[in-house]
């Protein structure tokens, strides 16, 4: 904490702030929010923001900053869980495919190769439109289509690991493979795997707010900042234009948050290796 | 050239294969059989309508069949609304092409521009600002942009109303003119990634030791910056624009919700709902090889613009 403050590297130091801000905020919307944020008080429908209501409320008269609060938490895990499914899956598979090599590891690259080559939200529209969609698909699907980036980084770490002498002597040692892999290289590359996984999860905030925007995101009657966006639309007009205003803002400042974390842990490790 | 065909044979074969795979997914969940029917469907009549459409004969054939059609131009008929499906994609698929390059067009003239600029600055405290506003501006997704848009330019500045779309052949200026807007909004957040990726590389190219070389040689910064290190940088830069290109098309689809524009990606959405599946592969599979087009012609480029990639054989 210390350190954090004494450093010069203010993308970390904002980044770091905005996400403290921002969970904070998420938890504490888990256990309290100023209004309940689904129930609709019909006396106060569209009223600007004022100190009963900080964000105002919308339509039916909810009050959209206890909807943020909730909407923020939501977008928060739901990122985190796509985040989590591909980077646990993407560094099996890329461990797998960098430490064995061959033809295994071809195969597995021109698959993740032809993945990354479609921009993600497009696919998910893709294979929702196939196979349909339930309450929580949305993490499956965008969580499988983040695996390929993080398997062709982490595969990269292992080739180079792979041929280093702290390997070839474990390996000497009669380690398994498996030991090898989890026990002596992973815990060698987790710092590049750190900044790779914070700017995965903006990518993964910025596909779920996307697809939640497009009506395909968790269920309608959970807040999600993406669907509070498109209602808040239609009321640009005369009604209520801070609504947008409001939600669209608490993307950025997730988005932004995540951003300036990664960009900061980048530069961090950087620095280490100079 | 005998790279520029062997990629061709491997762009021919990955189109083949995906737009298989596609067809199939869809033969597979999509039945429309019953659905066609609706209530009235009995067991022998899901059979006959079966034998009537070829649903019985092999999914080789059929996928030949449909490949055939698909490549003369008949793309099936909607299930919804009972016509060729290429007249509805067809005239949609014009108005996404034209945002997609437009939004593509702007972002390549804008970034490189501003890029230049930031890079040949001799104020470190304007540099400092424009990558702080940068930094802002890049964390803004398109939808929201697009929304600042529609609230800032339509309704308050009356300069476009919003939803009132007008046809290429109605009014080619118009046409351009209400997709200006939603071209922005898509090119920008792509301009200030590459307007930084430029900066940093250039910060890169800098610190190596040919220009070392240079400034031993007494060549002064703005030599080095323009004539040196600004050539190597652009590099990655050009091949990242050219990527995102295929990136710009998913927004695109995104885009045309906030300004009701009646574009493919409309279209994708509300056969998605409908369950209209011949609609949904044909423009599944037009994505498909939009983006595979697009790779194809960044790889083609990569080694026009750097010729220390090696072709490799």
């Amino acid at each position: 904490m210390k350190t954090l403050l004494k450093s010069d590297n203010w993308y970390l130091k904002c980044g770091a702030f905005i996400m403290a801000v921002i969970l904070l905020t998420v938890l504490t919307g888990l256990f309290w929010t100023p209004y309940d944020p689904n129930y609709m008080d019909t006396s106060a429908r569209l009223s600007s923001p004022s100190f009963a209501h900080l964000f105002g409320t919308d339509n039916f008269g909810r009050d959209i900053f206890s909807r943020v609060m909730q909407g923020l938490g939501t977008s928060f895990m739901v990122s985190f869980c796509i985040n989590l499914i591909g980077l646990i899956i993407g560094t099996i598979v890329g461990a797998a495919a960098g430490y064995s090599g061959g033809l295994f590891d071809d195969v597995l690259m021109r698959i993740c190769d032809a993945i990354t080559a479609f921009p993600s939200v497009m696919l998910a529209l893709v294979i929702i439109a196939v196979i349909g969609r339930g309450d929580m698909d949305i993490i499956w699907i965008l969580g499988t289509l983040f695996i390929p980036s993080y398997a062709r980084m982490v595969r990269s770490e292992f080739v180079q690991q792979k041929s280093c002498n702290y390997v070839r002597m474990a390996r000497l040692m009669g380690a398994k493979p498996l030991r090898i892999i989890f026990v002596h290289i992973l815990p060698n590359i987790y710092k590049t795997l750190l900044p790779a996984a914070t700017i995965g999860f903006n990518n993964a905030v910025l596909a779920e707010a996307s697809m939640s925007f497009l009506g395909i995101g968790v269920s309608a009657n959970r807040p999600s900042l993406g669907r509070m966006l498109n209602e808040s639309q239609g009321f640009l007009i005369g009604g209520a234009p801070w609504y947008a205003a409001f939600v669209g803002f608490s993307i950025v400042l997730l988005v932004m948050g995540l951003a300036l974390l990664g960009e900061g842990l980048q530069a961090e490790q950087n620095r280490g290796k100079k | 050239m005998k790279y520029v065909l062997k990629k061709a044979i491997n762009l021919i074969l990955t189109v083949v294969l995906v737009s298989f795979l596609a067809f199939c997914a869809f033969q597979i969940i999509g039945d429309p059989i019953a659905r066609m029917l609706g209530a009235e469907a009995t067991p022998e009549k899901i059979a006959q309508l079966r034998e009537e459409l070829g649903f019985n004969r092999p999914v080789m054939t059929r996928y030949l069949e449909w490949a055939g059609n698909f490549l003369r131009g008949d793309m099936g008929i909607s299930y919804s609304y009972k016509l060729p499906v290429a007249e509805m994609v067809l005239p949609k698929l014009g108005t996404t092409v034209a945002l997609t390059l437009m939004a593509f067009v702007l972002t390549c003239v804008a970034s490189i521009s501003i890029g230049v600029f930031q890079v040949r600055l001799k104020s470190a405290r304007i540099d400092r600002l424009m990558t702080v506003a940068n930094q802002i501006i890049m964390s803004i997704p398109p939808f929201f942009i697009g929304i600042l848009f529609t609230c800032f330019f339509g309704l308050v500045l009356h300069w476009f109303t919003p939803g009132y779309f007008v046809s290429f052949k109605e009014d080619p200026a118009g046409f351009f003119g209400y997709l200006f807007l939603p071209a922005v909004s898509i090119a920008i957040p792509k301009i200030s990634q590459c307007v930084k990726m430029l900066r940093s590389q250039t910060g890169a190219e800098l610190e190596k030791d040919y220009i070392r070389t240079a400034y031993s040689r007494g060549m002064n910064t703005g030599f080095a910056v323009n004539y040196h290190a600004l050539h190597n940088a652009i590099i990655p830069v050009i091949s990242f624009l050219a990527v995102s290109l295929a990136e710009m098309l998913a927004s695109c689809i995104i885009i045309e919700q906030i300004f009701t524009i009646p574009g493919i990606g409309r279209l994708l959405l509300s056969s998605i709902s409908s369950r209209d599946f011949t609609v949904v592969l044909a423009i599944v599979v037009i994505l498909v090889i939009w983006v595979i087009v697009v790779n194809y012609i960044a790889d083609i480029i990569y080694p026009l613009v750097d010729p220390r990639i090696k072709v490799s054989k």
